[in-house]
């Protein structure tokens, strides 16, 4: 129940509501959903679709009132031609035509009934033609063909009195808007989307004049021309006569069609053409590019610049703190020759000191050979003891007796001459081993790795593959050559060679299940082909052991490659990792393979591009390892 | 014209096909509406369904089951991780996605789902009689975007035309056809869903006819199977007692003893007492037990009280009683249990207990409605903000008094209504007066709209009297989307009329 008004209550609003409305996730279910969505698309509202209905219902009522054109040529007509005739026309709707409702060309056709019926007619008088020769006829045909939908799509289609016509570009040079505008309105009709674009003006946005081309490029037209089929595919006869018509009609609305489909396309081509706001938009977009153009290269300009200067500050501190650095170097350099200078002046006195103290107490002997002696002792002592024992020593014995003093110089070249003997000692020993050990190296036959240098190792890898198995005692011919050509001069035994060979190629076992690894835990670009590297001294012919290696590869479930050239001496030793390229990859060339390029920013190569140590700053920091698969290039 | 509804569950999959504006669950090629999803890999073939969970017992590593937790997730995933430590078959991961190893080829859980889907899509077929393509398939309200995107994968390698996906607490409202009559109105429904492995518990404000989840909660803890397992231990206790032997260690003894429990389970859903045989359990001897309903619910009291708590804490969660919720809806095979619709029923004592559709039904039922409605819709393809749609904030209350003369509030608009809309009232005030006066209110949730939430007036002066009659005054409400309102009062008998617009505070 509602309450009663108070006194001097009146209808108002307070206050605003404090809340706008807000957004919800809805499950996507259900037609209410679906209508909601629909609804929203279309841009109408529930509340305000009831309104339309309305307005449509008013519409329709104002239909009642309709003004019905009446047509002077219509007694004149010949039934017998009614496809010639303007529908349209016949029924009194020459003014409103295709945007005629069903509802009105009811009520036009009943107007015409009531006044043109043959019975009517004859009650008033009127001379009325034979059966169908009447033009009544012609009404009820205009009805027929009108209240069809698919039969006045037909005739709407082909509407007499549209203007087909299309603007030459010439026409529009001067005022595009006023020629193409109706042009397209007028075409707007054939469209099968509602909501035909405009063709806009001048200031229409990028946007807009893109849609609407785009609309009218690809416009749908629900055109058709069968009302102008030559033959009716009702009169024919029999069954294959009727496919026969049917075939032509369909053949000639297709024509017809394509003629329209090039109407329409020409008419938007000159359009386009001739449209002032695309070239003004083409022009914006020149010259937006050449600006954006010039930008970067200001740009690119600039951060050179910025980089050679910074460049150059950075050699000047280099240069500055070298400088620097020698600065205070010599100044070091100074300060301990001259604190050098003040020790020898020290060590001197000292000695003197301690010569003069031996002399005046007579070398604590009156003995003169045992004098002579302990003078020699005292020289030794002089040549061997530090400044601070001297000091010590002299302090001892300006401070003692004669006795004293003569214990503590007697300690002291007793300890020094325990030194003396001790350093002899040392030294014998040390030669005793180095001889030893030179005995045994010349038995094992000098194959120690450190004797293998790398211009060695390089020329053992060449005379392997110089001379593949089979040869007749090939270690030997290896040596040999080996012998011959090495610069080092040291001359080596098939053994050595042997044994140099086999430690290479158990590397090479180990080196490819640490590659392997790696490939496995660095995303390796090239996963699929891991290139198995070995030892230069295995051969490609030397089946077995490439099987071996194989095995290893296919192990790992990859494709493999064969890959030689001293890749085991490489990775052996760290200064064949000798030149380093920053950025650039040395344009080397390598029997007919080029070098990949790809990915690598630091490269450091060895003399021979067999492997390739890559640098992958992406796959966090690590090396990866890329490999030329020679086998794969042939020989 | 038809479309099908598919809804895979983790353990059980089913399907239902629209036609002629009715929507059945079919019976696939062995007879059962219901299909296990259950893919058992063999040396030169593929079976899926009955047969394969049957084999499963002596094929059990080259056996597939609950692919749709697995599916559409990563290695990283604790789910997955969960999935792989408790799967029977091995699964892998290659190239980032996890796949089953069967028989050294590898099956992604992909064509799992697939191989599942060409078997719901030839069920269909073959009771339809026809090609059907267009599909409407559930996904639970946690699936992810990868998950979904898996899923309609699957089904378009199984020649589907996936509509739409839809959550499965949803299909389910939408199989009762709730707010589907009428448009207006606003209701808070419950969706129970008690499934093979877990349970998930929904909250949908139906508003207008569309619908809204509050909230949502799924535990994957506990499931139909929970309730098999907790019996299979019963009988298995059992079989100690009787024979001495302890078979709890051996796992395809215990396999059997599942099966039979499942049975009988289902059998107990209907029967006062089931029995459970099986041949030759253990050492070759025959098991024989009678499980009574009364001791099945002793048994499973546990897990009961599980099931009923997660529905107080997601009533606690979203700020609702039990009297806030209108309706609640049953899904699940496991709902079935008479037990668990009683104590379902003491937690909701006024509330409609939907369960006339069969449970492991409703889910498909409601999408094969939902594909009724998309069939011959162009436009499909919906973008993330047709999700996000406008709606209003608070309720518009009207004053009025009762027989003993209190104020009451009547709600005319309520909160949470898609927008733009329109409601329209017949409101009644005594016919002794000569005037009215409408007070308009605005409040959010359930607290009494107060002085200052008053917001405007409506007064109609001057109407005929009428000693013994009521005066009828229609009053038409129109929210535009941005919120404003717009109100029409028209007294029947006069025609007089006020209007008032009211816009947003901005």
């Amino acid at each position: 129940m509602l309450q009663e008004a108070r006194e001097g209550q009146v209808t108002a609003v307070t206050s605003a509501l404090s809340a706008a409305s807000v957004h919800c996730q809805v499950e996507p279910v259900g037609r209410w959903f679906e209508a909601f969505i629909k609804r929203r698309n279309i841009n109408v509202s529930a509340s305000f679709q009831e309104l339309e209905d309305e307005k449509e219902l008013s519409e329709e009522s104002g239909d009642e009132e309709l003004q019905l054109e009446e047509f002077p040529m219509l007694k004149t007509l010949d039934p017998k031609d009614w496809k010639n005739q303007d529908h349209y026309a016949v029924l009194g709707l020459g003014h409103i035509r295709y945007r005629a409702t069903q509802k009105q060309i009811k009520a036009a056709h009943k107007a015409m009934v009531l006044k043109h019926h043959p019975d009517k007619r004859k009650a008033a008088g009127e001379q009325i033609g034979e059966g169908d020769n009447d033009y009544f006829t012609c009404i009820t045909k205009a009805y027929e063909i009108l209240s069809d939908p698919v039969k006045r799509r037909a005739f709407n289609s082909i509407d007499p009195i549209f203007d087909n016509s299309v603007p030459s570009k010439s026409e529009a040079k001067e005022n595009f808007f006023e020629v193409f505008s109706p042009v397209f309105e007028r075409n707007a009709r054939w469209s099968n989307k509602k909501s035909v674009p405009k063709l806009g003006d001048m200031n229409s946005s990028f946007e807009e004049v893109d849609a609407f081309y785009s609309f009218w490029y690809n416009f749908d037209s629900w055109r058709e021309f069968s009302y102008l089929d030559e033959e009716e595919k009702e009169k024919a006869e029999c069954r294959d006569e009727r496919r026969w018509i049917e075939k032509q009609n369909r053949a000639a609305r297709a024509l017809r069609k394509k003629e329209e489909m090039n109407r329409i396309r020409t008419l938007v081509d000159n359009a386009y053409s001739c449209d002032p706001r695309i070239k003004k938009f083409k022009e914006e977009e020149k010259a937006k590019k050449e600006a954006e153009k010039k930008a970067k290269v200001e740009a690119k300009r600039k951060e050179q610049e910025a980089k050679e200067k910074q460049r150059q500050a950075e050699l000047e501190a280099a240069r500055l703190a070298k400088e620097k650095e020698e600065e205070e170097v010599r100044q070091q350099a100074l300060l301990a020759k001259k604190e050098k200078e003040i020790q020898k002046k020290a060590i001197k006195k000292e000695r003197q000191k301690l010569r003069t103290t031996c002399k005046n107490w007579n070398y604590f002997s009156d003995n003169e050979a045992e004098c002579v002696k302990m003078m020699e002792e005292v020289e030794k002592l002089c040549d061997r003891l530090e400044l601070t024992s001297l000091q010590y020593l002299n302090e001892a014995l300006t401070s003692t007796t004669r006795e004293g003093g003569k214990a503590a110089v007697v300690k002291q070249i007793e300890e020094v001459n325990e030194q003396i003997r001790r350093e002899k000692e040392e030294a014998e020993a040390r030669i005793r081993q180095a001889s030893k050990s030179s005995e045994r190296s010349t038995s094992s036959g000098g194959g120690g790795s450190k004797n293998w240098s790398e211009d060695d190792l390089q020329l053992l890898i060449k005379a392997v593959n110089l001379f593949p198995a089979g040869t007749n005692s090939r270690w030997e011919v290896i040596a040999n050559y080996m012998n011959l050509h090495s610069t080092t001069g040291i001359k080596r035994t098939a053994k050595d060679v042997i044994n140099k060979a086999k430690s290479l190629q158990k590397l090479g076992i180990f080196i490819i299940c640490v590659l392997l690894c790696l490939c496995n835990s660095f995303n390796f670009p090239f996963k699929n082909i891991i290139c198995c590297l070995f030892p230069s001294c295995f051969h490609l012919q030397e089946g077995k052991r490439t099987l071996v290696l194989g095995n290893a590869c296919l192990l790992s479930g990859k494709r493999s490659y064969f890959v030689s050239y001293e890749t085991a001496a490489l990775l052996q030793s760290a200064d064949a990792v000798q030149c380093k390229t920053s950025g650039q990859f040395p344009a080397t060339k390598y029997h007919d393979a080029t070098l990949y390029t790809s990915h690598t920013e630091n490269i450091y190569s060895s003399k021979s591009p067999g492997v390739w140590l890559i640098n992958y700053p992406k796959v966090r920091g690590g090396w990866a390892l890329s490999y030329r698969p020679l086998l794969h290039h042939g020989k | 014209m038809a479309a099908i509804g598919v809804h895979l569950g983790c353990t059980c999959a089913c399907v239902a096909v629209y036609k002629d504006g009715r929507a059945d669950v079919v019976a696939n090629d062995a007879g059962d509406r219901v299909t296990p999803a259950v893919v058992a890999y063999s040396e030169s073939e593929e079976v899926v369904g009955l047969a394969a969970k049957q084999s499963r017992v002596r094929n059990i590593s080259n056996t597939v089951v609950k692919v749709k937790q697995i599916l559409g997730r990563s290695s990283g995933d604790p789910q997955a991780e969960k999935y792989i430590t408790e799967s029977k078959c091995s699964v892998t991961e290659k190239n980032g996605k996890l796949q089953y190893e069967m028989d050294n080829k590898l099956v992604s859980p992909e064509e799992v789902a697939k191989l599942i889907f060409s078997k719901m899509k030839e069920t269909a077929q073959s009771a339809l009689g026809s090609d059907v393509n267009d599909v409407v398939i559930t996904v639970p309200f946690d699936f992810g975007e990868n998950q979904k995107n898996a899923l309609g994968e699957a089904a378009g390698a199984a020649g589907f035309n996936v509509m739409r996906l839809i959550h499965e607490p949803s299909a389910a409202l939408l199989a009762y056809g709730i707010g589907q009559d009428s448009p207006t109105g606003k209701s808070n429904v419950l969706v129970y869903k008690l499934g093979g492995t877990s349970l998930s518990i929904t909250v949908i404000e139906v508003n207008s006819g569309i619908y809204r989840v509050l909230a949502t909660n799924t535990d994957d803890g506990i499931g139909g199977v929970c309730f098999t397992e907790a019996l299979a231990q019963h009988l298995a206790s059992e079989f100690q007692r009787g024979y001495k032997h302890d078979i709890r260690e051996n796992p395809r003894a215990m396999m059997k003893l599942m099966n039979s429990a499942d049975i009988a389970k289902h059998s107990l859903s209907t029967l006062g007492s089931a029995n459970c045989f099986v041949d030759s359990l253990y050492d070759g001897l025959d098991f024989d037990c009678n499980v009574s309903r009364a001791r099945f619910e002793l048994i499973c009291s546990p897990l009961f009280n599980k099931c009923i708590e997660a529905i107080k804490k997601l009533l606690q969660q979203v700020g609702l009683t039990a009297d806030d919720i209108n309706k609640v809806v049953l899904c699940g095979g496991s709902a079935r249990i008479p037990k668990l619709q009683q104590l379902i029923k003491d937690l909701f004592p006024t509330v409609e207990l939907l369960n006339s559709i069969s449970p492991d039904e409703v889910i498909p039922i409601g999408a094969a409605i939902e594909a009724g409605i998309l069939l011959g819709r162009d436009n499909l393809l919906l973008e993330e903000e047709a999700l996000s749609i406008e709606c209003s904030a608070k309720d518009i209350l009207v004053k009025g008094v009762d027989e003993s003369g209190s104020d009451t509030f009547t709600v005319l608009f309520p909160s949470g209504t898609p927008l733009p809309a329109r409601r329209q009232h017949t409101l009644q005030a005594p016919g002794s007066n000569s005037s009215v006066c409408l007070e308009l209110y605005e409040s959010i949730g359930k607290c009494l709209a107060k002085e200052e939430d008053k917001f405007a007036q409506i007064v109609l002066q001057d109407l005929d009297k009428k000693e013994d009659g009521l005066h009828d005054i229609l009053t038409v409400l129109t929210m535009k989307r941005d919120g404003s309102l717009h109100i029409t009062c028209t007294d029947q008998d006069t025609g007089k009329c006020e209007v008032i617009t009211v816009e947003v505070a901005s």
